[in-house]
């Protein structure tokens, strides 16, 4: 059972497994609620298209390139959707089908790239670096404390936008919070889950926490319960396996949700 | 003689609002509305759907930026210095399923001082829902998305006035709300101007309900004031203009 943790890299992805699920669990309760697991998608997805920059101008690790990536696709949308006319739907699909096009055409000008690609479209413990436990840790400290300061307001926006408004909260700047915190919270957890996979984290354990909760606190707990538990289960058997760290975590995190639904079933 | 400050700090009305035109793209939805309301009124907005009700309730939050004019609450014409003082109980709210909060756990966000919601004990909801007497206590452990149409609007109204308003504005708040939660609401409405000099605005289609309480009314029509008075007054102006049915067409919807 402890084995694995003689190694410094399964330290460090394990570390990097418990600080991100929880805050990714707790932003994933609102992500339900509002209905924004397609946009942390394209945010996720755009991501690609950080990495492929990032890789093309000869960095070794394109955490910056992908961060401001992720967060300059997260302000586009978000702006549009209040100066323009087009559908929110419709202008992420915009965005995430085109970020994966020009990713995809810079990795076909980057030649020996693959195992990059391959990683970062799927996860990888082993590429879990020293940097991404620090950012991880960071993050941790840094979105606790915005969340703890804001969740009045975020649950607030998330019943109603105009009630919110008409309780004195300033919604455009409460609504930008949100989204900056959910950006940093998906871009940093790809090296973990993959960008194909990184929604999973976030939406799985909180609507596994929506199956056995009535109240919104007992959902934000739970959602938290699950999420460190699906992240450290899928961290340690994708260490024996030997596979490839998103997809373990994904369906660890589909296996709690179907449990809770069977507990849900049998509690009727 | 009145100087600058005697106006500042004891404004004549509780609302002034002149010339206030509000578009959507080249079309006024609400044209040169002047209205002026005192301290512990009741004024009631009727009109037909689609007139500019729920429009006028929103400039006067900013919830929709006025095009042209000046819209003071109680002297002050920045609304986020005042915002905290108003209560706002919106048309036709809903809540959706994805979100599982208990209307305990819903009223926590409005009561004043609330650091955290998480944190909070609950404790006094129960105490100052008691006072508002809306029958919402019974309702606290139950999701806010199973409530039914009038049990909500209990709950909205109860939301909006834990906030401790000096000035409420419902939106056709008795909507879709039974006889006896109806009077439940304008009972509360009647105790809370008597005890703190509550100001309303009530917006609804139906006049012979709202006559009851009302200290003023005004009929929008196409976005202009086409009547204003004591309720009797309007209802006889509206009967002598378009007769009977353009005060109880609330019955057909
Ligand atoms: N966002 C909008 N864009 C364009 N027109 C609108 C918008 N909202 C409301 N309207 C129009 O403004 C008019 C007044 O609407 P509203 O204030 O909701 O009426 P009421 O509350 O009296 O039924 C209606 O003709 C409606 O179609
Ligand atoms: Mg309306």
């Amino acid at each position: 059972m402890f084995e694995p943790l003689q190694f410094s890299f399964m330290q460090r992805a394990i570390i990097t497994a418990l600080l991100l699920s929880p805050i990714c669990a707790l932003m994933g309760v609102f992500v339900i609620a509002r209905k924004m697991s397609f946009f942390s998608d394209t945010i996720g997805h755009s991501a690609l298209a950080g990495v492929a920059v990032g890789l093309l101008i000869g960095l070794k690790e394109p955490l910056t390139t992908l961060l401001i990536t992720s967060l300059a696709v997260a302000i586009i949308v978000f702006w549009l959707r209040e100066k323009t006319e087009l559908l929110t739907d419709t202008i992420m699909a915009l965005m995430f089908s085109g970020m994966i096009a020009v990713a995809i055409i810079i990795f076909s000008f980057l030649k020996g790239y693959k195992g990059d690609l391959h990683r970062y479209l799927f996860g990888d413990i082993l590429a879990v670096g020293n940097i991404d436990t620090i950012a991880s840790a960071l993050l941790f400290v840094l979105m606790s404390f915005i969340i703890f300061k804001n969740l009045n307001q975020f649950t607030i926006i998330t019943t109603n936008e105009e009630l919110a408004f008409a309780c004195g909260v300033n919604v455009g700047k409460a609504n930008y919070l949100f989204v900056i915190t959910l950006t940093l919270t998906v871009a940093l957890s790809i090296r973990l889950l993959g960008i194909m996979l990184v929604t999973s984290l976030l939406v799985v354990p909180a609507a596994a926490a929506r199956n056995v909760s009535v109240t919104l606190r007992q959902q934000l707990i739970f959602s938290i319960l699950f999420g460190l538990f699906s992240a450290l289960a899928g961290t340690l058997s994708s260490y024996y396996l030997n596979l490839p760290s998103g997809p373990c975590i994904t369906l660890a995190c589909i296996l709690v949700f179907i449990l809770t639904l069977i507990w849900k079933k049998v509690k009727e | 003689m009145t100087t600058t400050s005697d106006i500042h700090n004891n404004p004549p009305y509780a609302i002034e609002i002149e010339n206030l035109t509000v578009r959507y793209g080249n079309k006024d939805i609400l044209k040169n509305i002047n209205l002026k309301i005192k301290y512990g009124d009741f004024l009631a907005i009727i009109g037909p759907n689609g007139s500019g009700k729920t429009t006028l309730l929103k400039a006067i939050l900013r919830i929709i930026k006025p095009d042209c004019g000046t819209i003071k609450i109680f002297g002050e014409e920045d609304i986020n210095k005042i915002i905290t003082k108003i209560g706002y109980v919106p048309q036709r709210l809903g809540f959706e399923k994805t979100l599982s909060i208990t209307v305990r756990e819903f009223l926590a966000l409005r009561l004043p001082k609330t650091k955290n919601w998480f944190f909070h004990r609950f404790k006094f909801i129960d105490e100052k829902l008691k006072i508002a007497r809306l029958g919402v206590t019974e309702l606290l452990e139950k999701p806010l998305y199973l409530l039914s149409g009038g049990e909500l609007q209990r709950v909205l109204i109860a939301f909006s006035l834990l906030g401790e308003p000096e000035l409420l504005l419902l939106d056709e708040a008795t909507e879709g709300v039974d006889f006896t939660a109806e009077n439940l609401i304008y009972e509360s409405l009647a105790t809370l101007r008597k005890q703190i000099g509550l100001t309303v605005i009530l917006v609804s289609h139906d006049l012979s309900m709202v006559s009851r309480q009302a200290t003023n009314v005004v009929a929008l029509s196409n976005g202009v004031v086409c009547c204003e008075g004591s309720p009797s007054e309007v209802y006889q102006s509206l009967n002598k203009a378009y007769g009977a049915h353009f005060i109880t067409y609330s019955h057909h919807h």
